[in-house]
This record gives structure tokens, C-alpha cells and sequence, in this order.
């Protein structure tokens, strides 16, 4: 249930960052987002057969790797809980993290200190160097990414 | 124009001679010959009978106008019974492997589409969009489109048996990659067109086919018979007291022998065919280059080489494409497709010794046992009503037409091995026209007469047939001058042929490589001796060494 939760909220948080970066593709978002929990990758290696592993150009995947290490993240340093402790109440909490609307004192706890967001920042960076994408897409992800975080006050 | 001066264009690579084909068609050769041997373990071993027909009578029996005249209809038919019995079970099992492959190969894209569970395109637009770029790539025939409902498969891939061809488009490739990176998609598409027009299809798939099944029922067979001629053996020495522990080994080891010999050549041909199909692949970039920008395709495979983790040694030989680097240097320079290579002279000789050995004894022992049986059939059919001189004449008559079809016979098998073992020396003079610092021709002539004999060396290691062990001592010491003999006539012949060539094409550029028939006669003729000088030197040093 705890996986699946998580499955949950990186397929949200996913979708909501989609519809800013690359709106064109929502229409599948739904395919590629399922796609991404299946380890199962098609042969790339088929008697005369020809094309790619990854679409560089493609930034649903991307998201959905980077959001993923961010609630483990979130999760593990930030609201301290282990992974199999995922329920609704901490995923609606971790969504909350996500959302750069003013926050109110009740949610308070909800931002990030400028270390957090540091190391949130680092970890899209590491993460993008494995990626096989365009350099255009990616920036476009990473600014995306950390802009939807809002910072606490010091 | 001197020497070196001008480009190969990717055009241009195609109006030179293709070896691929004519290692595909060694390749069917040579796994029918496989077939054939261990066709032949099975009356021997399963029957109790002698493998050869000739090993039971002597030929020239069958032409004795006397005994002809007074045998009886029942010895007659008896020693056509005789005669039938070890050719039918040998050959019945090669018909029936053959025929399991092409059943296999017939039903290969049904299986393909059920595997990877395909859906036929029926979008007006998607097949519009499709049709367009095969008629850009010049392909006449019909294809049948099919996607997946993968939407993380951005790869094309052509299949098909016969006239029915098939594409799939993976449906990331249609659905996102055609709208993101048209480009890309035309080049993914082209190239798997230029399959169909490189005629990769029926070549490759037939070939995998009649692979897969001599592989595994070939194996399944010579294992069973094997091992139970070697429990039949054993239980029999049991019974009769005889069984000494020195006697199961030895009976042992005849059996390991051969299992390993077949099993070692059977893992030869799949990493041949899989280095078929690789330089296909380099074959249909080319294609895809001459027909659209070739900057789609370098930048892609510059990127993907730059990105995907080196292969292992193993997924380098098993794999069927090649590195990205190394596709990506060729359509930068397509003369490096011609660059000579060591691996292929070395196994084209490998299965060329098998092919030719397999030829000779059981092409030409077939040819004797048609012609003989049909000439004793004959005589005796027409005992009475001709005189014995006539019968006579009839005799020589038969004896002269068995001895062309068998010198025809030799020389087809001649000219199908000098296509493919000049293949290399064709590809040094192209090179040599187009890259004026390729200036080692003797060394590389040297090199590649080395990895043939090589390759005749581990045939006859490996090729299961009368005598040859690999676990024999013997043997072993004659390889040397084996080697010797063998590298003596493939380096001279090899120099004559560039030569010769060199002098005929200059420095012309044109792509003529046609020899004429009396040249493609003698050439012929000398590989057919060395070949067949090894094969005897091979019995004559072992003999020698130990007498």
C-alpha cells in the first residue's frame, strides 16, 4: 500500500509540473507515468530492429525520476518518516511541499530551510546527469522543479 | 585522378560487391552439412548399420557384367535395399530438419506478432504518413504496419517471411517521436525500409530459422543417439564380462569428443550469424544515408555512443547491433565499411573446410550411389534383351557421365568458396582506390592468408567426422604443417588475386569486379586443391609422425 501511495503522489506532483513544462504531453502522461514503475523495457536489441532507449526530447520521464528522489528524499530527511510508513495523511503532507502558494500558519512546517532546497537542488543536478535528455529540456525541468518550493522563514 | 583522391559516396558503396551474401549462403551450406553428419551418426549408431552405403559394398561390384547377369531378383533387390537404407535415414532427417525451418520461418511473423503483442495500424493518416516514406526509400511491395501498445518503445523493427513484410512502430516513436522529432522518426523508418531494400528479411530470418532448429534438435539427436550407443556399448561389454574401467573411459571420451565437437560448432555459427546481421546493420545506415541527411543518424548514434554503457565482450558477439561508435565512424567515412576483417576470413575458412569436406564425402559419395544404382538398375533391368558388349559399353558410358556431373559438381562447390574467400582481398583493393594511405598491402595479405589457415585449422578440430579428434594427440601434432601448407597456397593465390585485380580495375574507380570464366575456373580449381590438400595432409602428418 505504502509503494503505492508513492506511486500516487509522484504521478501527481508529476502531472501538475507537465502541465507548465511541456503541456504537449498530457495526452499521454497517463501511459509514460505507468510505463515509468514498469521495470520491464522494451529489446532494444530485436533482429533489425532500430530506435532508442529514451526520447532525450521527452521530459515526462525525466519528471517522474526526479520527483521520485525528491519525496524519498522529503520523506526520509525532511518529515522523517521510512518508506513503509507512506499513508494518505503523509502523502497529502508531502504534496504540500510541492506548492509555492503562500503558506498558512497551520502549514507552516511545510517549507524548506535554504539547506534543504540545496540539497533538493544538488540532487536534481546529480540526477540529470544520468538522464539521457536535451540540455534545453532538462534546464527547463530543473527550474520548474525548484521553483515550486517554497522557502521558510530564517 | 590519382589514387585516394576521390570519396566513396554512400551511394557508391553499393555498386561494389556485397559479402554478406555470399557468407549467407556458405553459412545454409554449412549448417545443412552439419546436418547431414550427424544425419549420419543415426543409422550407424541407432541401426547397427555402416554410416556409408560404400562402406558396405564395393562399387566396382555393381559394374561386374557377370555377376550382374546371374544374380537373382532377390540379391538384386536385397543390395538395393542395402544400398537405400543408410542414404534414406540420413537424408529423411535432413528433409525433415529443412522442412521444420521453413515451416518455422513461414510462421515467424505470426509469432512476432502474438509475442510482442502487435496491433495493425488502421489510422488512414498513420499509413499515409508510413506509405510515404517506403516510397522514399523505393520499396515496390507491400508492408503491412503494426504499432504496440508500449508507449516507452521509440524503435522500428521489419520482419516477414517470403512477400509478406511487416513494420513495427513502436508507439512512442508514432505517437510522440513523429510529433516531436520528425527527423528522427523519418530516420528510424528509412533505415528499416532500407532493410527491405537490402533484402535483409527473407536472408536473416530464413537463416535464424534453420539455425534455431538444427541447433537445438541437432544437438538433442547426436546427444541421444550418442549416449545411447555409448550405454548400449557398455552394457553390452557388461554382460559378456569384458568391461574393463580403461574400456568406459575410452568409449567415454569418443562421446565427449564428439559432443564437444558439435556443441563448438553449433556456438561457431550463431556468433557468425550474429555478425551477419551486425553488418547488415551498417548496410542499412548507409542506405538510410544515401536517401535522407546522413547528420540525423551521426548525430543520433554520436549521442547514444556517448551516453549507453560500453557492451561486455560477450554482448559485443551474441548482440545484434553494432556499437554506435562504431556505425557512427562509418557514415562519416563509408570506405571503412570495406576495411578488411580478420574474424570474418578466419570463420569464412572455418565453415568453407566444413563445407567443402561435407562436399566431398557425402556429395560426391551420393552422386556415385544415384549414379550406380541407377546404372545397376539397368543392366539388370535390361539383362537378355542387350549382349554383354553392349552392357559393356553401357558401363563405360555410365562411368564417363558419373565423372562429369561429379567434376560439375566439384566446381560449383569451387566457385561458391572462391566468391566468399576473396570477399576480403576485394575489400583491401576498394580501400586501397579510396584511401591513399592504405599502404600495407602485403602485410594485410599476409594477416588475412594467416586467419584463414587458422580457420581450416579449428575445422578440422571441430568438424565430427572420420578420424578427426579433438582430444587426439595425433592430430594435434599435424596441425604445423598443416598450417604451413595451407597458409603456403592462401597467400599465394590471395596475392595473384589482388593482382590481378589491381591491374584489371587501376585507377579507374569503377566497380567491376567480374572475373572472367577461365580465371574463375583456375581460381576455383586452386581452392578446391589447397582445401583439399589440407583435408589429406591433415591424415598424411598424422600417419607420418607416428609410424
Amino acid at each position: 500500500m505504502a509503494v503505492e501511495y508513492t506511486m500516487e503522489i509522484t504521478k501527481e506532483i508529476s502531472k501538475t509540473l507537465i502541465e507548465v513544462i511541456s503541456p504537449d504531453e498530457l495526452e499521454y502522461f497517463d501511459e509514460l507515468a505507468d510505463t515509468h514503475f514498469d521495470v520491464r523495457k522494451p529489446n532494444n536489441d530485436a533482429q533489425l530492429g532500430f530506435g532508442l532507449v529514451e526520447f532525450g526530447e521527452l521530459a515526462t520521464p525525466a519528471v517522474m525520476t526526479l520527483v521520485s528522489g525528491i519525496v524519498a528524499y522529503l520523506m526520509t530527511d525532511v518529515v522523517k518518516v521510512a518508506k513503509d510508513q507512506m499513508n494518505e495523511k503523509i502523502k497529502e503532507k508531502l504534496k504540500g511541499f510541492f506548492s509555492k502558494k503562500k503558506k498558512t500558519e497551520e502549514e507552516k512546517s511545510l517549507t524548506l530551510t535554504k539547506e534543504q532546497l540545496q540539497k533538493i537542488s544538488e540532487l536534481i543536478d546529480n540526477k540529470l546527469k544520468d538522464i539521457d535528455m536535451n540540455e534545453k529540456t532538462a534546464l527547463r525541468i530543473r527550474d520548474s522543479l525548484i521553483s515550486s518550493f517554497a522557502l521558510g522563514e530564517e | 585522378m590519382k589514387q585516394g583522391e576521390k570519396k566513396l559516396t554512400y551511394e557508391n558503396v553499393f555498386d561494389y560487391p556485397i559479402e554478406t551474401d555470399n557468407i549467407f549462403r556458405l553459412f545454409l551450406l554449412t549448417i545443412t552439412g552439419i546436418t547431414i553428419i550427424v544425419g549420419n551418426y543415426i543409422p550407424s549408431f541407432l541401426f547397427d548399420t555402416e554410416s556409408s552405403p560404400l562402406a558396405i559394398f564395393s562399387l566396382t561390384e555393381f559394374y561386374d557384367v557377370d555377376k550382374v547377369f546371374n544374380t537373382p531378383p532377390e540379391i538384386f533387390f536385397n543390395n538395393i535395399f542395402l544400398f537405400l537404407k543408410p542414404i534414406t535415414i540420413q537424408f529423411t532427417y535432413v528433409l525433415l530438419i529443412f522442412g521444420i525451418s521453413y515451416y518455422i520461418y513461414k510462421k515467424r511473423p505470426d509469432k512476432i506478432i502474438k509475442e510482442i503483442d502487435l496491433i495493425l495500424i488502421e489510422d488512414e493518416k498513420t499509413i499515409g504518413m508510413l506509405e510515404t516514406l517506403r516510397i522514399k526509400a523505393g520499396i515496390n511491395d507491400q508492408v503491412s504496419y503494426y504499432t504496440n501498445r508500449n508507449i516507452r518503445d521509440f524503435s522500428g523493427q521489419v520482419f516477414g517471411s517470403g512477400k509478406k513484410m511487416y513494420l513495427k512502430v513502436g508507439r512512442g516513436l508514432l505517437k510522440i517521436i513523429s510529433l516531436k522529432n520528425y527527423e528522427l522518426f523519418e530516420s528510424i523508418i528509412i533505415h528499416e525500409f532500407s532493410h527491405i531494400k537490402n533484402k535483409d528479411i527473407p536472408k536473416t530470418y530464413f537463416a535464424e530459422s534453420v539455425l534455431k532448429i538444427p541447433f537445438f534438435i541437432t544437438l538433442a539427436v547426436s546427444t541421444f543417439v550418442m549416449f545411447f550407443a555409448l550405454i548400449k556399448s557398455i552394457a553390452s561389454k557388461a554382460f559378456s564380462s569384458e568391461l574393463t574401467f580403461l574400456i568406459v573411459i575410452e568409449k567415454a571420451a569418443a562421446y565427449l569428443n564428439l559432443f564437444i565437437q558439435i556443441t563448438g560448432l553449433l556456438i561457431i555459427l550463431s556468433l557468425l550469424f550474429r555478425m551477419l546481421i551486425r553488418s547488415r546493420e551498417y548496410y542499412a545506415d548507409l542506405r538510410t544515408a544515401s536517401l535522407i541527411d546522413s547528420s540525423v543518424q551521426i548525430k543520433f548514434f554520436d549521442k547514444s555512443g556517448k551516453k549507453i554503457i560500453e557492451q561486455n565482450f560477450i554482448e559485443k558477439l551474441f548482440g545484434y547491433h553494432p556499437s554506435f561508435i562504431h556505425r557512427s565512424d562509418i557514415l562519416k567515412d563509408p570506405v571503412k565499411i570495406f576495411k578488411p576483417s580478420d574474424n570474418i576470413s578466419f570463420l569464412n575458412n572455418l565453415i568453407s573446410y566444413i563445407f567443402i569436406t561435407v562436399a566431398l564425402v557425402f556429395g560426391v559419395s551420393l552422386l556415385l550411389l544415384i549414379i550406380t544404382l541407377a546404372g545397376y538398375s539397368l543392366l539388370y533391368l535390361l539383362k537378355g534383351v542387350l549382349n554383354e558388349i553392349i552392357h559393356l559399353y553401357l558401363v563405360y558410358f555410365e562411368m564417363i557421365i558419373g565423372t562429369l556431373a561429379i567434376a560439375v559438381f566439384m566446381l560449383l562447390c569451387g566457385n561458391i568458396l572462391r566468391k566468399t574467400f576473396f570477399s576480403q582481398v576485394d575489400k583491401i583493393l576498394i580501400t586501397q582506390k579510396f584511401d591513399k594511405s592504405y599502404k600495407k598491402i602485403l602485410p594485410e595479405l599476409i594477416r588475412l592468408s594467416i586467419f584463414a589457415s587458422l580457420g581450416v585449422i579449428c575445422g578440422y578440430l571441430l568438424l565430427p567426422l572420420y578420424g578427426f579428434n579433438i582430444l587426439n594427440i595425433q592430430n594435434l601434432l599435424s596441425i604445423p604443417f598443416v598450417f604451413v601448407i595451407t597458409f603456403t597456397g592462401f597467400i599465394i593465390l590471395n596475392t595473384f588475386h589482388y593482382f590481378w585485380m589491381d591491374h584489371k580495375i587501376n585507377n579507374e574507380y569503377k566497380p567491376d569486379f567480374s572475373v572472367p570464366v577461365l580465371l574463375r575456373f583456375f581460381e576455383g580449381v586452386t581452392i578446391l586443391m589447397i582445401f583439399l590438400s589440407a583435408i589429406l595432409s591433415f591424415q598424411f602428418f598424422t600417419t607420418l609422425i607416428f609410424s
